[in-house]
């Protein structure tokens, strides 16, 4: 892959007409650690973020001549990833519905199921940050029990920061549904903090 | 006094990253700016945190990419592949055709030639003698036919 591509085309402020085989390796180079994060914050999976990470690249590069450059190749990426963890979500939850037919198992493998999509990773958190810790699994409970659309929405306007005509383009839906499913994430998050913390306590805090 | 923000006033707020104007004026709403301002960075941080990985996890990812392009890697090993094998082919030619190389035919004796009266039988033995005579077995045909053309012109010649 070709150390000659041409940096606005990998940062994707550049319109072109499909993406040469070459710049793939700058592309993903640019992009990679991005598409982790967004598919680790949705999922909350290392192992499922590590290969659909791959997957999304692997996509991108089957469909490279598709790419027309409305968008910018970031937004492209993470339009495809996020079509991707919709795929996972709903193989997972089929997975799930048949483990639970199969072997007849009991409430609490179901439970235990369900909870593990929402518990943070074990990795090991430093002393100075249990409070952030904390508040940002409040957010994430929340958050987890959005719809689908609207986590994703959430997540990629106060995670990866994106504008909200991109959020748009990304998920194809309107300004408008954005704002609008950013209006009941932050009701749902303020409604958690509120349980979590009190009325009164987060007056305070 | 203005009634507390509802949740579209601190979506909107939380986008511009300004405060509702309402929450210099009420402490509860203040307070619950804040919470939610800081518990939202607070779940930005640890998204970014939780997914860094070291330099080793990022090249073996695009490794993994890599090698799961079949496509690529099988089209470039075919063309070099091809491209190889027709480099090969030319040198060969070019090797071993006479036509391109120092080693010319030898020179066919035109002074036998010349002679005006020779039968058939004299004159293939002369052009067995000229083929036989370090002519490599490519050049076989050409030699023939330039003694036959030799020939041919002596014959118009003496006609004339
Ligand atoms: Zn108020």
């Amino acid at each position: 892959m070709s150390a000659t591509l041409q940096p606005a085309v990998v940062a994707g402020t550049v319109n072109v007409q499909g993406l040469a085989e070459e710049d793939f390796e700058s592309i993903v180079l640019t992009h990679q650690q991005r598409i982790y994060r967004l598919l680790l914050t949705l999922l909350r999976d290392p192992d499922a973020a590590a290969t659909l990470t791959q997957d999304c690249f692997l996509r991108a590069y089957e469909k490279r001549h598709t790419f027309r450059g409305e968008a910018s190749v970031g937004t492209w990426l993470t339009h495809i990833a996020v079509n991707l963890v919709r795929d996972h979500v709903r193989n997972r939850r089929q997975g799930f519905w048949k483990k639970i037919f199969q072997s007849g198992s009991s409430n609490d493998e179901a439970s235990e199921l369900a909870v593990s999509e929402t518990v943070v990773d074990a990795h090991a958190t430093p002393e100075q940050q249990v409070l952030a810790r904390e508040q940002a699994e409040t957010v994430w409970r929340a958050v987890s029990r959005l719809s689908g659309q609207q986590r994703e929405v959430f997540v990629l306007r106060f995670s990866e920061e994106m504008p909200l005509e991109e959020i748009a383009v990304a998920l194809d839906v309107s300004v408008g549904t954005v704002k609008s499913h950013l209006s009941r994430a932050v009701a749902a998050v303020r409604k958690q903090l509120k349980e979590t913390y009190g009325e009164i306590a987060l007056q305070r805090r | 006094m203005k009634s507390h923000c509802n949740d579209a006033e601190f979506a909107e707020a939380l986008l511009a990253g300004t405060p509702p104007a309402h929450v210099a004026e009420c402490e509860a709403c203040r307070g619950e700016w804040e919470a939610l301002g800081g518990a939202i960075g607070s779940f930005r941080q640890a998204a970014h945190q939780d997914a860094e990985r070291p330099t080793v996890f990022w090249t073996a990812q695009r490794a993994s990419i890599r090698s799961r392009m079949p496509r690529r890697t099988m089209t470039a090993g075919l063309r070099w592949a091809f491209a190889s094998g027709l480099f090969l082919c030319i040198f060969a030619v070019m090797l071993f055709l006479p036509g391109g190389t120092s080693k010319t035919p030898a020179p066919i004796n035109t002074a036998t030639v010349t002679k005006p009266a020779l039968d058939d039988d004299a004159l293939l033995r002369q052009v067995d003698e000229a083929v036989a005579d370090d002519i490599p077995s490519a050049m076989e045909p050409t030699a023939l036919m330039a003694s036959e053309m030799s020939r041919a012109l002596n014959t118009s010649t003496q006609n004339q």
